[in-house]
């Protein structure tokens, strides 16, 4: 027997690929599903100057996706050249790369697409009579002929994938896809809101936003419009070149997906892991868990901040100083939130016309604007009282177009409900004690006291406080209020001692220096014995709950020893809570927030007084009064309401008086 | 049942027991006070299950009987009615109706059956310590404040009361804070007696003692599970029952401390206003009030003194000095305002002292003079 060969398999051949396949294999990067042809097609005509882009599509696009727009055209001459790889009138040099401004500049999206469809190109720029129509399958130009046709570019893609199975395999069904392209569209048109686009799925209008630069009524077109109206204006921050602006929803409008969140760059719609970071930041502790805000926020910085240019879609972006994109943003919104967070109205009546919603000015300086209307209670007409915004932001800081102003007093029609409110004002702080309102009494006429003047009227089922001012009427939960007001005295009391800003952004009248925790020195130390869990835990996170004033000794097994707890704690007597606080914190019950804002929830909701609690008159004032001073009182940490409200204008029309 | 008797004291004695009438409605009966002849009396009681509360009117009786009614009803309109008059109650047992007349106002008010009203023990024969009224209720003033006012370690909502052949003994801990009284007596108690009167009873009892020297009863039912007090006052007996709270109280003694390295003396008024004025910004910025505490100097010929200050972030901030006896080392030390002006608002010496070893030890609070009162607040601090 001969020795056989070491090996029997002969080695692999290399081969070049057919150009057909790497056209396939470049299309499945920029072209996934439907969506994204219609994603590439809008921001072509876009960059063509279009101002009515119309969409069409057919069983969810896997038929038909037919995008018309009346930009500036191709030329005749070279429509051929357009449905080339890599061929643009968009970049012409490497470094252009880096001043990129318009949507698109890869010159791979028409190639790519066409190399996956049957696709038909017309086209007639406005300088000539005639246009062109080019008809592509799988890549191959079929035909070239002159075409009569409107000014513009229109581009119809048929049979979508027809030569790529495996494609077709992962599309969803056509409602699946038709809902994607819907989704993309209204966020197109929230970042475009100066292009008209029209979207038809079908054969049914599914979306028409009207293009007039005003972003709230794209909104009103992309979602709907009683929601539009009551979204709050961004106001318009702009630090080092990172200027940020449009609007966002209520701590009481939610939904359960991030997809209503809606980031523009430089014009380009993006997604980006960290703006939706500095959304949820700063709705932090203002919704229920799981639950995301509407918004869309515009951001303009350097092009030469931004690279666009890491995947071929474009959608994913990266900023040079992202830290400063972040917090511009936060800042932004948590602003916004700050200065207009209306109490929820109590049904069956929505609330009224959002103030001044009707006439808002352009996108560009909305913000601000409409801030200070709700907030200075200056010019609004009186019929707004309904919604109308009783409390003041005492800490908004630099809030409000920076006026700088004490913050809101109730909109009250004629000046005798102000001064009546005024008077009730003086009690109230009084009963609590220690309030400004003395300060801003004998301020000049028309200047309105900087706090709200809320009354407590009493205590229903030892749960809700009943309270009035001049707009109507108030239920308070004495807990979750309770708990906004102690979270916040630690959030303060935390800022001070210098913990470089994080959480307490935004709050420009931060005191200088402070306490970080006030630690109670217990008169015996306790013994807490904690099961395996709550004992890990702490092992770990002991540093976290001491800068609280937790003292914790460790004293063998799973028993530690008490000796101290926060001061909030201590005035409450519940020095018993750690091991039910140490299971919240590792439930995450408190939120999904860096440890220590989780811990000073935590803290709030064991030291707030809870449902059940018999609370006397001057005890009501005084945490009225406290939860005035606070600069998100609308909600608890949890997000829940803290109070809700029934206007005059609401009791009036259940009573059939008007 | 059907008796007179003079306004003037119904309306004493329903006033005396409303103090226990629930507010619960689970249990209408509660919100009624219990009419009852008693001999040549009428017994008033009232209950919230918590305390009970009986005390007794002089009353002509001319047919025996009883009758629960309307606690706030009968008061309101027992009080209105002229003084100087007699009160006829004519009950209709039939009906649980009670017919009331005073001078030319007739009334008649829908009672409930005195069977549902719930037993209120008495004090019967047992052994019974004696006390003078003006003394418990100083002792219990000077202490209950100190007790927990949340449930969650149930013992520290009561107040301990120790008895043996020589002395008495209160005692209450919040956990941050404890009070303790002692009182000598002449006529002991023949066992030792250690029992936990929840404080809200005991403030109670205080409310309705006199500064007087009548004897009040303490006697303890033979289970150990209720406490009565019997005071016989010139103006009528009146009884008051409460529960006892189970369990064991903390052993306070080990916690007081026993030596310190300073040791201040201050006017009680002056003291007082200090910490008032301290606590106006204290109640911003977690009732911290810090203590400065500097010895005197040249020999004891300069006094020392003690600055109270407290610093509110956003409110601002104070600084108040008054002269101070100090021995001892200079230190601080930062209290809650809270629980230096509750303790300041029960001494009743015109010297306050203070002992303390250091910032984060406990400190001693005591009268001048007063070897009896023992208070120990434990400090706060600020953590980084």
């Amino acid at each position: 027997m001969a020795p056989t060969a070491p090996s029997a398999t002969p080695a692999p051949i290399i081969r070049r690929l057919p150009p057909d396949l790497v056209a396939k294999i470049a299309a499945g990067e920029v072209v996934e599903r439907p969506a994204s042809v219609v994603k590439e097609l809008v921001e072509n005509a876009i960059d063509a100057g279009a101002s009515a882009v119309r969409v069409e599509v057919q069983r969810g696009g896997l038929s038909l996706i037919r995008i018309s727009d009346n930009g500036c055209g191709i030329a005749s001459d070279q429509i051929e050249l357009a449905l080339l790889r890599h061929a643009t009138s968009k970049l012409q040099a490497f470094d252009d790369l880096f001043r990129v401004r318009t949507l698109g500049f890869r010159g791979e999206a028409l190639a790519s697409i066409a190399a996956v469809s049957h696709l038909e190109l017309v086209s007639r720029p406005a300088t000539q009579a005639s246009g062109r129509a080019v008809r592509v399958e799988g890549g191959e130009v079929v035909s070239v002929a002159p075409a009569g046709c409107p000014v513009g570019t229109a581009v119809a893609v048929r049979h979508l994938f027809f030569n790529v199975p495996a494609r077709q395999a992962f599309q969803r069904s056509p409602a699946g896809e038709s809902r994607q392209i819907v989704q993309l569209c209204q966020q197109l048109a929230l970042t475009a809101p100066h292009v008209r686009l029209l979207l038809e799925v079908d054969g049914r209008l599914a979306l028409q936003a009207p293009g007039n630069g005003d972003l709230r009524d794209a909104l009103a077109a992309a979602y709907d419009a009683p929601v539009a109206g009551h979204m709050l204006a961004l106001p318009e921050l702009e630090e080092d070149g990172v200027r940020v602006w449009g609007y966002c929803s209520g701590p009481e409008e939610h939904r359960n997906t991030r997809l209503y969140c809606t980031f523009s760059v430089n014009g380009r719609l993006v997604r980006s892991q960290m703006l939706s970071y500095a959304v949820e930041e700063a709705y932090h502790a203002l919704l229920p868990g799981g639950r995301h805000p509407l918004a869309a926020v515009h951001l303009t910085v350097p092009t030469d901040d931004l690279d666009v240019n890491v995947h071929p879609t474009k959608i994913e972006v990266r900023f040079r100083r992202d830290r400063l994109v972040f917090s511009v943003v936060r800042r932004a919104m948590r602003q916004a939130l700050s200065n207009f967070a209306p109490v929820p109205a109590l049904q069956p009546f929505a609330i009224g016309g959002p103030p001044g919603g009707g006439q808002d000015p352009g996108p560009g300086n909305g913000g601000a604007q409409r801030g200070s209307e709700g907030h200075f209670g200056n010019p609004t007409p009186a019929g707004e009282g309904e919604a109308a915004l009783p409390l003041s932001s005492p800490a908004s800081g630099p809030a409000a177009g920076g006026a700088g102003m004490e913050g809101a007093w109730p909109l009250v029609p004629g000046d005798g409900a102000g001064a009546l409110a005024a008077g009730l004002l003086s009690l109230a702080s009084a009963a609590a004690g220690g309030d400004l309102a003395a300060g801003a009494s004998g301020g000049a006429p028309g200047q309105r006291p900087p706090s709200g003047g809320l009354r407590a009227l009493g205590q229903v089922g030892l749960t809700y406080i009943v309270a009035e001012d001049a707009s109507g009427l108030y239920l308070i939960d004495q807990h979750s209020a309770h708990e906004r007001v102690v979270y916040e005295q630690l959030l303060r009391a935390g800022d001070g001692s210098g913990t470089a800003g994080e959480g307490g952004e935004g709050r420009e009248s931060g005191p200088p220096a402070g306490t970080q925790g006030v630690a109670q020195l217990l008169l015996t130390p306790e013994a807490v014995t904690l099961n395996g869990t709550q004992a890990a835990w702490l092992l770990e996170h002991a540093d976290t709950l001491a800068g609280f004033g937790f003292q914790l000794e460790a004293f063998g097994g799973h028993t530690w020893l008490l000796r101290a707890v926060p001061r909030t704690l201590a005035a409450k007597g519940r020095a018993q809570a750690i091991g039910e606080l140490i299971d919240g914190l590792i439930e995450h019950e408190y939120g999904a927030g860096p440890l220590d804002d989780q811990a000073r929830w935590a803290i709030a909701c064991h030291s707030a007084v809870r449902a059940g609690d018999r609370l006397a008159p001057p005890e009501m004032a005084a945490l009225i009064s406290q939860l005035e001073r606070c600069d998100m009182r609308r909600t608890c940490p949890h997000g829940r309401p803290t109070m809700i409200h029934l206007s005059h204008a609401q009791l009036e029309r259940e009573f059939g008086r008007r | 049942m059907r008796m007179s008797c003079a306004q003037e004291q119904l309306s004493r004695g329903l006033a005396i027991v409303s103090r226990a009438v629930g507010g619960r409605t689970t249990l209408p009966v509660l919100n009624n006070v219990l009419l009852a002849s008693d001999g040549e009396r009428l017994k008033l009681s009232a209950t919230n299950l918590e305390i009970g509360i009986t005390t007794w009117v002089a009353a002509r009786v001319e047919a025996e009987g009883q009758l629960t009614i309307p606690a706030r009803l009968m008061a309101d309109f027992v009080n209105s009615l002229p003084s100087g008059q007699s009160v006829l109650l004519d009950a209709n047992t039939r009906t649980h109706t009670l017919h009331l007349q005073c001078a030319r106002y007739n009334a008649n008010i829908k009672g409930i059956d005195a069977e549902e009203f719930p037993p209120i023990p008495s004090a019967d024969d047992r052994p019974t310590i004696k006390l003078r009224a003006g003394l418990l209720k100083e002792m219990i003033g000077q202490v209950a404040f100190s007790a927990a006012r949340d449930e969650s370690r149930p013992v520290l909502a009561g107040v301990n009361l120790r008895l043996d052949e020589t002395k008495l003994v209160l005692s209450a801990a919040d956990g941050f804070r404890l009070a303790k009284r002692e009182a000598a007596l002449e006529q002991g108690w023949p066992e030792k007696l250690d029992i936990i009167i929840p404080a809200r009873a005991l403030t109670e009892v205080a409310r309705v003692l006199e500064d007087g020297d009548e004897d009040v009863e303490v006697t303890v039912t033979p289970n150990r599970s209720q406490v009565l007090f019997r005071l016989r006052a010139p103006t009528g007996e009146i009884n008051l029952v409460s529960r006892l709270l189970e369990g064991q109280f903390p052993d306070l003694e080990r916690v007081i401390p026993k030596t310190h390295t300073t040791r201040v003396g201050l006017k009680r008024a002056e003291f007082i206003t200090a910490t008032r004025i301290a606590a106006l910004f204290a109640r911003d910025a977690a009732n911290v009030v810090r203590l400065d505490i500097t010895p005197g100097g040249e020999g004891g010929l300069t006094p020392g003194s003690v600055a109270l200050s407290a610093n509110a972030l956003e409110v601002g901030d104070n600084r108040g000095e008054i002269d101070a006896a100090v021995e001892g080392d200079e230190t601080y030390i930062s209290f809650s305002s809270e629980y230096l002006s509750d303790v300041l608002g029960v001494l009743n010496t015109e010297e306050i002292v203070v002992e303390m070893t250091g910032p984060l030890s406990p400190a001693v609070v005591r009268g001048m003079g007063l070897s009896e009162y023992t208070h120990v607040i434990m400090p706060m601090h600020t953590v980084r």
